[in-house]
């Protein structure tokens, strides 16, 4: 039943599309309505001027921090590269720039508003990342921006890799501001709290591999699988510059 | 003893225009209220006042419209808000033949907190099953469901007012 739901719903989403098409311009004036009102309402009001410093200022330190977590990666790399000449990395990936403008609209709408769309080359499906790692992937396009949901939606699950032992996983989302669900990796596996979890980028995989995702804070064993808590090296509430790639699964 | 509504009829361009009106309202400014970082739910308390007013046909067919506009901006597939404020439009209305008037505020006060309660815990689960979306942790919905209850009561007499004034049309002979 579900899916035949589905099928008829889809159907009709060129609507939903269109409607919020032309709605952009309304949630703009809202957004500048409320921008200046002194008290906040929510992540997306409060003092512009400050807010683009300090955006500024975090987009600095996550490259930073994005940095430190490639390098930890880097150092298990190395010695697969070494052999693996066709390993693809974020290089050569085209990339389109921009800015988280708005947040969820409705209270069970995880997803955040982009400043780049359609026009801009955007596609339903490619991963959006910040200075910090993975945001992302775009749910939804228009000419002008796009709609990401975030890595931590409850609907999200990405192949992800432990960048230690390099073994492979299933990184579930639980819900904004949560950690996510490292599943299917083996008792056997050495896993340490702060780990750095990486994108697998495996055949099929909707992201490149060796995009940050985060570190592991918990550990704890199951009765197949270990179960592992991975905090998301992107803030979601901070998150302000993101990158969208124009990269789409071979 | 006299009905709280008694079923009227509307005509659908006037309720499409009322909910058209909350969906810009929503996009321009209730979207942007944000406590704990939830929202008003305005689609659910513009069924549930309206179908107070309007008795069972036309609460449903509010309901209709109110969901189909709230599909529009959720994530989750179109037609489970539409489900969702159908069926609370039809009951509201339904419940309000039955209700006193001497009464009004307190059946109005109970209406948008016990119907709130009922979308906000049905509509998760009908997403459930269609996609298998995931529930928000317990905190984290208790706190939606408060927090909405909270909005919908604090915007409740402005939409009463407004939703009383456009509706407002002959009732139907009974």
């Amino acid at each position: 039943m579900g899916s035949t739901v589905l099928a008829a719903s889809s159907s009709l989403n060129p609507v939903r599309d269109r409607v919020r098409s032309e709605l952009d311009p309304v949630r703009d004036l809202g957004r500048r309505l409320t921008s200046g009102v002194g008290i906040s309402l929510g992540r997306f009001g409060g003092d512009t001027a400050l807010r683009e410093e300090n955006a500024r200022l975090r987009r600095d330190l996550d490259a930073a921090r994005a940095s430190s977590l490639r390098f930890e990666d880097a150092i298990r790399e190395r010695d697969e590269l070494l052999t693996l000449n066709s390993y693809s990395d974020l290089v050569g990936i085209k990339r389109v720039d921009g800015r988280i403008i708005d947040g969820p609209i409705t209270n069970f709408d995880e997803t955040v508003e982009i400043d780049r769309g359609a026009q801009q080359g955007v596609k339903v499906g490619n991963p959006v990342v910040t200075g910090a790692g993975l945001l992302g992937i775009v749910v939804g396009v228009g000419p002008n921006r796009a709609r990401v949901m975030p890595l931590s939606n409850a609907s999200s699950a990405v192949g992800a890799r432990l960048s230690r032992s390099g073994d492979l996983g299933i990184a579930r989302g639980v819900a904004t501001g949560r950690a996510l669900d490292l599943d299917l990796i083996d008792l056997d596996t050495k896993v340490a709290s702060g780990e750095v979890v990486v994108t697998s980028g495996t055949q099929g995989s909707r992201f490149p591999p060796g995009i940050p995702m985060g570190r592991v804070t918990q550990v704890r064993a199951g009765t197949i699988h270990q179960k592992i808590a991975v905090r998301p090296s992107v803030d979601l509430d901070r998150a302000v510059y993101i990158s969208v790639l124009l990269w789409a699964a071979p | 003893m006299r009905s709280f509504g008694a079923e009227r009829a509307v005509p659908l361009a006037r309720i499409v225009l009322l909910c058209v009106t909350v969906l810009v309202l929503h996009v321009l400014l209730f979207s942007r209220f944000s406590l704990f970082a939830v929202r008003p739910e305005p689609f659910l308390l513009l069924t549930i006042v309206g179908a107070l007013q309007l008795g069972p046909s036309g609460g449903a067919m509010l309901g209709c419209v109110a969901g189909f506009s709230a599909d529009l901006l959720s994530a989750s597939p179109l037609g489970l808000w539409l489900l969702v404020c159908g069926v609370i439009g039809l009951g509201v209305g339904t419940l309000a033949l039955q209700l006193a008037t001497e009464r009004r505020r307190a059946a109005l006060i109970a209406s948008v907190v016990g119907c709130t309660v009922l979308g906000l815990l049905v509509y998760p689960a009908l997403a459930f099953a269609v996609t298998e979306q995931r529930y928000p942790p317990p905190l984290r919905y208790l706190t939606i469901i408060v927090f909405a209850v909270l909005w919908n009561l604090l915007l409740m007499p402005v939409f009463y007012a407004a939703s009383h004034r456009l509706l407002s049309a002959k009732r139907v002979a009974r």
